[in-house]
């Protein structure tokens, strides 16, 4: 029988960057029945939280880097625990010592050197917006749309900011692109725990904002509209930040859209994880399908604050994972058992990663995965 | 007596208990034999005979038919006699000319499927009843005078709390405090969980009230040496021991005296952290505030004398014993700080101490900055919870003369928690692990205590109630005296190791002081040891003797929010007895006939309430003669004594010996039919 010794200088570090109230867990185990790994293999959520209050090792140290943050038990723990920093504070502290996993490390390497985690030239940040392009943002115009790295560079997925790029001119927004200078918003160094190179990159776009002069700042993507809304503060970004669904909703409730042709699809909607259960973004949504013509839309049995993650967040889009782990299968089978052909999302990593998942399924013909902006662009007709 | 002079009327009735009764015993058939009994005017039966609609029938018969008999044959007495003495009385008719037969428990309940001869005994005790009723006399209730004067026996919160509601209800009040000291172990306690309020600041809030109204006599250093009695008249006799001082002294010249004073006395506080002089204040601002002397290590050498003078110290003060009339008693003794047994989780290793005596310690630690226990600086402190409590047989060795407690002692795993968060606030190096088997922050705001538990960061480990934590020492790697092992259900179950500086063992409550007032009064006690009230929901705070209370601990383990509430509901339930004039007492006991009586004294011999019968000697016709008497209030008519008589001189009212044998010769009567 082993003995184990508790090992308390590194819950104290733990505390002190960011893991505190670690210590109200008592152990009832309901982040581990409610986590999503418990539906593809053994995951022991309350296991990582102990081991954390005794300074002990993590039971199977891969799952360190396997929580995918998607914050289903922070919203269902009775104690409050903040279960997600203290995986991030744990993922810092054992990087400080072992180092990253292999794909983490280019990821990480890639955001050092080029300000996003796909190795893009930062010229090429606006390409999507094709030639002659938008208008970049300089002060004059209300809102700085930031494009998503992962959409500006994901050339095969331009379709979404397009889309939005349409959608806004359509309703008279008066907006400008975030220049080519803009770096990554954070989200995927924070999750794997690098503080530090979160708060730098972070600063750099406070710094840019104010140069600026921009004041309200739309987010294509959750995971950026989050960073804005809930970090950059603290390095003193003050900024207005919308994720640009809520900005779709107010227009379309003001008529400046007028959603008009049919859109003949079925669809479903996913939540995503930083959109609902981190920002609590739910109903302009479902607010926005419901006025596509002809559309018929249906939800999936796990909606809402139970919606399923895709599997993209936390640092889960840069790694590899094993076909029978990937949430975005198991979500892909729960929206076509709905008989939906169209998977709607509103975020840039799901959108990634279920189209990933329809083509290792085979189900290119039974089922499309559009973003929201997609599916209005496609129901406006004429503009005022 | 009116009634009971003419000739009998009886009305009998038979009840179904709605198929209890008349799935087995043919009712109609009892009701039938029963009209044939002697004296019997009218027997009906109904299906409830407890409902409003049959209480009516009867309340009609004896206005209508001239019913002065009535028997109701039914369930069991306990269960409605009452009821249905009480229809009689509406009726117009002495209650106590009533007669129950049980046809229920006695019949139906145990002879399921024998019809014939289950109504065969249902006839028979029927029979037996009618014939008994037909012999009862009218009688009254005895009225007894009441001393609107109580006795509180200990001065912690409870008896402080109930004294000072009595006393504002109307009623005298000697309050009896064995200590010199009034508050108890509320004490002791120093800050208290969830008010952050030292136990001191909340024992005198109460001890003022009681020590300044003029109703409340406190007796301190006192102790009960005996009583007897029946509600609405007790008396005690109370011990006093010598004080030694006789008022309050200027303090710097107390102050001189106390230094003065060579002899060091361990402390009853905390198993004996605590020292004080023979001469001392338990602590500054306790009440009474007046100083006290230990005479039991007091050598008489007198140099407090040579300082406060022989106005102020009496050293040969005697002890005194003074009697005590009360009508009622309320019993708030509290309760005894669990001691442990020698090697139960360490206890006698140095750096094992109870919860009390960390209490205790963290009180003299004053402004240091370090938490010190046994001589060495603590950075790891690990509390062992459920000391002495929730024990299991076979689980816990208990040794010969100590009983198994399995209760749960309730205040201690706040009391623990609260404290372990003061030492994570004051000592900011010091670890404290808490192993508690489940925890148990049951009441209104202590989850706060709990909550803050987790921002101070104490640590959990849950250990199996089957295997508790092991105490050894430590190993010379650990750099700690002591060592703990847990099986740690948090950690998967696997066994974990903590080096320790010290231990502290959560000790709970052990009964108290009551046992003088147990044996005396015969008190009822639970296997726990604590003191049983008659009932747990309806009657909490009354015990089974007519006219005595429980407040407080002495009860069953309790925060001070509990004492003091069950205090106040003691203090309500006794004033209500002892602010009437008279109490009305069952006159069903035993009555003397003087005529027969020839005062031999084998009755009192049998009786089995003390002071209920004596013999005493009187004049009649200017002889001097012995007779039995008897104390109605404390007889409780069980019979004891006319079984022994020789003569035949002692009934019990409402089941004499004639009416007895005319029930018996009515039970056994051949079948005629
Ligand atoms: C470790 C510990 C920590 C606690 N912490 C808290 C807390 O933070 N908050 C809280 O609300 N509660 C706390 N409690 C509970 C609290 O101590 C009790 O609720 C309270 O003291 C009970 O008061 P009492 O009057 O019933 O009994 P006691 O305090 O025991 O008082 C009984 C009194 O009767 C006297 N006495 C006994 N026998 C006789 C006799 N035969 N004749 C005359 N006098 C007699 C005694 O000398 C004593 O003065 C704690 C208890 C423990 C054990
Ligand atoms: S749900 Fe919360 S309290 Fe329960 S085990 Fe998980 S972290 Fe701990
Ligand atoms: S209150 Fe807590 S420590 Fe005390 S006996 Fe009950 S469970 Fe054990």
């Amino acid at each position: 029988m082993t003995v184990i010794e508790p090992f308390l200088e590194i819950p104290d570090s733990l505390v002190e960057s960011g893991g505190d109230g670690l210590n109200l867990c008592y152990q009832c185990g309901t982040c581990t029945a409610l986590c999503p790994w418990s539906l593809v293999r053994p995951f022991n959520v309350r296991g990582i939280v102990r081991s954390a209050q005794l300074g002990l090792d993590v039971e199977d140290g891969e799952d360190l880097w396997r929580c995918v943050t998607c914050g289903t038990c922070v919203a269902n723990c009775p104690r409050e625990v903040p279960i997600i920093n203290v995986v991030r504070s744990m993922r810092a502290m054992t990087a400080s010592s072992g180092g990253y996993p292999m794909t983490i490390r280019s990821m990480r390497s890639s955001q050092q050197q080029y300000g996003n985690p796909w190795q893009g030239p930062p010229e090429a940040r606006n390409a999507w917006a094709g030639t002659p392009g938008l208008p970049v943002f300089d002060g004059s115009q209300e809102w700085l749309l930031y494009v998503c790295c992962t959409s500006c560079y994901d050339v095969a997925a331009r379709g979404p900011a397009q889309a939005l790029a349409s959608l806004l001119s359509a309703a008279g927004v008066s907006f400008g692109l975030a220049p080519a200078t803009a770096v990554c918003c954070g989200c995927s160094v924070r999750e794997t725990g690098d503080a530090e190179l979160t708060e730098s990159l972070g600063r750099r776009n406070v710094a840019l904002f104010r140069e600026l002069g921009a004041r309200k700042v739309l987010a294509s993507s959750p995971h950026c509209f989050n960073a804005f809304r809930k970090d950059y503060p603290a390095w003193g970004g003050e900024v207005e930040a919308a994720h640009y669904v809520t900005l779709l909703d107010e227009l379309l409730a003001a008529d400046r859209l007028r959603p008009t042709r049919p859109v003949r699809r079925k669809v479903t909607y996913h939540d995503p994880c930083y959109l609902g259960r981190h920002n609590g973004v739910y109903d302009p949504p479902r607010r926005l399908l419901a006025r596509l013509p002809e559309a018929q839309v249906v939800e999936m049995p796990r909606n809402r604050e139970l919606s399923l993650c895709c599997g993209g967040g936390g640092g889960g889009m840069f790694m590899d994972r094993p076909k029978g782990e990937r949430f975005a299968n198991l979500r892909l089978q729960e929206a076509l058992d709905t008989g939906a052909d169209t998977l709607a999302t509103a975020c840039a990593y799901c959108h990634a990663m279920f189209r990933d998942a329809v083509r290792v399924m085979g189900v290119e013909d039974r089922i499309a995965v559009v973003d929201l902006a997609e599916l209005l662009a496609e129901a406006i007709g004429e503009t005022r | 007596m009116g009634a009971s002079d003419a000739a009998p009327r009886i009305g009998i009735y038979v009840c179904h208990c709605g198929g209890n009764i008349s799935d087995v015993v043919d009712c109609a058939a009892v009701v039938q034999a029963a009209a044939d009994f002697p004296h019997v005017a009218v027997a009906r039966e109904h299906s409830f005979m407890c409902s409003d609609a049959a209480q009516t029938v009867i309340i009609d018969d004896i206005r209508n038919l001239g019913l002065n008999r009535v028997v109701v044959a039914s369930c069991s007495p306990s269960l409605h006699a009452t009821t249905f003495r009480s229809t009689c009385e509406r009726g117009g008719l002495n209650p106590y000319l009533y007669e129950h037969a049980n046809i229920r428990e006695q019949v139906s309940w145990v002879h399921g499927g024998q019809h014939a001869s289950a109504t065969a005994k249902a006839v028979r005790l029927v029979r037996a009843a009618a014939a008994k009723v037909a012999l009862l006399t009218a009688e009254r209730p005895i009225e007894a005078p009441v001393r609107r004067h109580a006795l509180v026996v200990g001065g912690g919160v409870a008896g402080l709390c109930a004294a000072g509601n009595l006393a504002e209800a109307g009623v005298d009040v000697t309050l009896v405090e064995r200590s010199p000291f009034l508050g108890g172990h509320a004490t002791e306690l120093g800050k208290l969980a969830r008010i952050h309020v030292t136990g001191r600041e909340v024992t005198a809030a109460l001890a003022h009230v009681v020590l300044a109204d003029p109703h409340v006599r406190v007796l301190t250093n006192a102790e009960v040496v005996r009583i007897g009695g029946h509600l609405g008249d007790f008396e005690a006799t109370v011990r006093v021991r010598p004080r030694g001082i006789r008022g309050p002294v200027e303090p710097d010249r107390l102050r001189a005296a106390i230094d003065a004073c060579p002899e060091e006395v361990v402390g009853k506080v905390g198993h004996g952290t605590r020292t004080h002089k023979a001469l001392y204040l338990l602590y500054d601002g306790c009440l009474p505030a007046v100083a006290a002397i230990d005479f039991d290590r007091c050598t008489r050498c007198g140099r407090c004398v040579e300082i406060l003078g022989r106005d102020a110290v009496d050293l040969d003060e005697p002890a005194r014993e003074e009697t005590v009339q009360v009508g009622g008693v309320v019993v708030a003794t509290g309760f005894e700080q669990y001691e442990p047994y020698v090697d139960e989780f360490g206890w006698g290793k140095p750096g094992v101490v109870t919860l009390p005596q960390l209490i205790q310690i963290l009180h003299e630690t004053g402004d240091a900055k370090t938490l010190t226990i046994a001589g060495r600086t603590v950075r790891n402190l690990v509390m062992i919870h459920c000391v002495g409590s929730r024990q299991i047989d076979g689980v816990h060795q208990i040794p010969e003369g100590r009983t198994l407690n399995p209760q749960c002692s309730r205040m201690c795993c706040t009391a623990a928690i609260y404290n372990s968060t003061e030492l994570r606030a004051r000592f900011a190096d010091l670890r404290v692990y808490q192993l508690v088997r489940d925890v148990r922050t049951y009441g209104r705001h202590h989850e706060q205590c709990y909550q803050r538990a987790s921002e101070q960061r104490l640590l959990f480990f849950k250990y199996p109630d089957h295997e508790p934590p092991v105490v050894s020492d430590g190993l010379p790697s650990d750099d700690a005296p002591l060592a703990v092992t847990v099986q740690d259900q948090f950690t998967r179950g696997q066994t974990v190791r903590l080096p320790a500086d010290a231990v502290v063992l959560v000790t709970g409550m052990a009964p108290g002081g009551a046992a003088t007032l147990i044996e005396q009064l015969k008190l009822a006690v639970g296997a726990d040891g604590f003191l049983r009230e008659v009932h747990p929901k309806l009657r909490p705070v009354e015990l089974a003797v007519q006219g005595v209370m429980v407040a407080g601990t002495a009860q069953s383990p309790m925060a001070i929010e509990e004492s003091t509430a069950a205090a106040a509901a003691a203090a309500v339930k006794a004033a209500k007895l002892l602010t009437r004039e008279t109490l009305s007492l069952d006159p069903q006991v035993a009555r003397v006939d003087p005529a027969r009586c020839e005062g031999t004294g084998r009755c009192v011999e049998q009786c089995a309430y003390g002071g209920a019968l004596q013999v005493v000697e009187r004049t009649e016709s200017g002889r001097t003669v012995r007779r039995a008497e008897v104390n109605e209030a404390l007889c409780k008519g069980c019979g004891a004594c006319v079984a022994v008589c020789p003569h035949n001189a002692i009934d019990v009212v409402g089941s004499t010996l004639a009416q007895l044998y005319a029930s018996v010769d009515a039970l056994t009567a051949q079948e005629v039919a």
